[in-house]
């Protein structure tokens, strides 16, 4: 996945994004929110 | 956060650089609060991807504060799996993102004493050294009072 500059590409699983982390050597940013 | 602190350029290349982000409305995902423990929102974890966090962070964050909070929680990654070489690296650059934020600067004071101690090269004087400008620096902050608690016989 192409990340663009000034970007946050947000994945919503986070089994396919510990894989993505995985392959790419990279850690996970866990965001809870509440729209309001 | 959404609105101001992420589409900050800085704040999504350090995210881009450095993780890979995940991210649960709590008002359609209500397991969310219950799967991570975390019932406040909004809720920032880092975690390696055997699912050991490292950090969280609970309440808005500005950019700066993000940045600092980010900077922190890698080397702590760091410091906490053993790589203390990488984290004494990695807790000077945080400097950089700590110097104006009183709070997380004295934390990053603080932590560079235990990694430049537990290094390859260091000694008790390196841990020592780095918590003696701590104390001089913040000495009403609970990091400096925690440094005080080192006695030795």
């Amino acid at each position: 996945m192409q990340e663009m500059i000034g970007v946050v590409t947000w994945r919503s699983s986070l089994e396919e994004a510990r894989a993505e982390a995985r392959e790419k050597h990279k850690d996970l940013l866990i965001d809870l929110f509440n729209p309001g | 956060m959404g609105a101001n602190t992420y589409p900050d350029p800085r704040v999504s290349r350090f995210i881009n650089e450095h993780t890979v982000p995940v991210q649960f409305n709590v008002n359609e995902d209500v397991g969310a609060p219950f799967r991570f423990h975390a019932h406040w929102t909004p809720a920032v974890m880092w975690q390696d991807v055997e699912g050991n966090e490292y950090r969280r962070s609970f309440g808005s964050l500005n950019p700066d504060q993000f940045l600092a909070e980010f900077a922190l929680a890698r080397a702590l990654r760091f410091y906490h799996g053993g790589q203390f070489d990488r984290s004494v690296e990695l807790f000077e650059q945080a400097l950089e993102h700590t110097i104006h934020d009183p709070l997380r600067h004295a934390e990053n004071l603080y932590w560079i004493g235990p990694a430049k101690y537990e290094s390859s090269t260091g000694t008790l004087d390196d841990l020592m050294a780095a918590w003696r400008k701590l104390q001089e620096s913040y000495p009403d902050s609970d990091w400096a009072r925690r440094s005080l608690q080192l006695k030795f016989e």
